[in-house]
């Protein structure tokens, strides 16, 4: 058992213990957490300095930065509140300048990077001939090595990282230059493309550093002003991370804290908008829907014809892996940026009744969440949720 | 259309000799780029994901950013509408009108 904590917008700390096992704890205390592990865990080591932010905007770097306006070996580095910094002065001889925008070792002011191609922005001048810099350094052994570093001056850098990561960033002035009002905007964009500036936050994931040596991700979902909440963890075994689910004990009852989209007859509205049928055609059909008392129907008309349902609203894939439908009969279902019967990931639906999944994970953002159908076939939906 | 699938289930566009073929519609109107960049488990077989999730086939997903694949799709279609008319134009028909 541990504990850890994790923080809301504006600050306000949600903390909560962790424990695992095979089997349900009796007696958790509020707020508890228990993963379904295989074997139970007795040395998790959680605490309130392991929890990691990440920016929840397209800018990843997590602002507030780790300094705020200061004067640093006679260079002057003002934050000016809107993610910019302004940089006027001159750096002491021999002694080069630092305004620190996320700091090593220090897991709140620090940020985490999966694999994936970055794009480095923001930074001023040329940094061969102003000698200065906007750098992202990483590492991957808790900064005994460092294994990347990146710098970017007015023209941007795009760089590959192939293993979760930690980060640092901080603006570099060297010894002896002269800066006058040059203003960064520090900003670390996934892709490779460079957009407009906008302003980190740190509403993002929360990453546990563990005393089992690994990272257990807790995905976070904004939902209701509450904005960081576990619906997933990993367990390191055997060599690899594996997924397990979470239940949260709360209101003296254990809670799922996977995303569901549909369950028993709930069709989690305000998240989904409710279930129906998709507004375009495919081969000219829309096909029945109906939502019964355990499970949604979809089906498809007849001869060529296609059926699809669809959620209505869009929802954020957005720090979800894997959408799961627990059902049968016979169709397609997926995620798609359209109400037709278009798919970006889709997977299959057989006669059998179980859990059928589609990898996500190269997926963010809104899509709907949908379901097409051929023929007269018919598909039933029991339960549908992310993770 | 007929894609290729490696051992790790990544669609290609062309078999270096290791690949089967697999007929699929999921990427009609893709450019080869966007194919490249997803993975098809076909029906019967599955695949098992780095975190030990496991998927059952059919299953047709991207591995890599799909905003990439897309902003790379997006620019394959506008060229296609570029290149139409300008064969258009060499046929003397009026594009803009």
């Amino acid at each position: 058992m541990g504990e850890c904590l994790i923080t809301r917008r504006g600050g306000d700390p949600l903390s909560f213990k962790v424990v695992g096992g095979a089997s349900q704890p009796s007696n958790a205390e509020e707020n508890t957490i228990w993963v379904n592990t295989d074997t139970p865990i007795t040395s998790w080591d959680f605490s309130a300095s392991e929890a990691h932010r990440r920016s929840g905007s397209r800018n990843l770097i997590v602002y507030p930065y780790y300094h705020t306006t200061r004067v640093a070996n006679g260079v002057e580095f003002t934050d000016n509140g809107d993610g910019t910094i302004t940089v006027n002065g001159t750096a002491s001889s021999g002694a080069d300048a630092y305004f620190v925008i996320a700091a090593e070792g220090i897991p709140q002011k620090e940020f985490i990077l999966t694999p994936g191609t970055y794009t480095l922005s923001g930074g001023v001048g040329d940094d061969t001939t102003n000698k200065c810099s906007l750098s992202v350094y990483t590492s991957a052994d808790d900064w005994a090595t460092t294994s990347g570093r990146y710098r970017a001056s007015e023209t941007p850098r795009t760089f590959t990282i192939d293993q979760t990561v930690k980060a640092r960033a901080f603006i570099q002035v060297y010894g002896g230059v002269t800066l006058v009002n040059q203003v960064f905007k520090p900003q670390l964009e996934k892709g490779s493309a460079t957009t407009s500036f906008i302003k980190g936050d740190a509403t993002g994931q929360a990453w546990i550093k563990t005393a089992d040596n690994g990272l257990r991700q807790f995905n976070a979902l904004k939902k209701n002003g509450v904005i960081l909440r576990p619906v997933s963890a990993k367990q390191y075994l055997n060599g690899a991370w594996i997924s397990k689910p979470v239940k949260l004990y709360q209101n003296r009852a254990w809670q799922e804290l996977a995303q569901y989209l549909y369950k028993n007859g709930e069709q989690y509205t305000s998240l989904t908008g409710g279930w129906g049928l998709g507004s375009g055609t495919v081969s000219g059909g829309k096909g029945g829907f109906a939502a019964n008392a355990d499970h949604l129907s979809f089906t498809g008309e007849a001869d060529t014809y296609y059926g699809f349902g669809t959620t209505l609203k869009a929802v954020d894939l957005t720090n979800f892996s894997t959408l799961h439908v627990y059902g049968d009969g016979g169709g397609t279902f997926g995620v798609g940026t359209a109400q037709d019967g278009n798919f970006n990931a889709s997977a299959s639906v057989g006669s059998t009744l179980q859990n059928y999944s589609v990898d996500i994970s190269g997926l963010s953002g809104s899509h709907y969440v949908k379901f097409k159908i051929g023929g007269s076939s018919t598909l039933r939906a029991y339960e549908v949720w992310l993770e | 259309m007929t894609i290729y699938i490696d051992n790790e289930y990544k669609c290609h566009v062309a078999d270096d000799g290791t690949m089967r073929p697999v007929e699929t519609d999921f990427f009609h109107g893709k450019c080869d780029a966007f194919i490249e960049g997803y993975r098809l488990v076909p029906e019967g077989e599955s695949w098992t994901r780095e975190d030990g999730e496991v998927f059952p086939g059919e299953m047709v997903a991207p591995w890599k950013d799909f905003a990439e694949l897309d902003a790379v799709q997006r620019e394959y279609e506008r060229q296609q509408m570029e290149d139409m008319r300008e064969a258009l134009t060499v046929l003397g028909v009026n594009v803009d009108g």
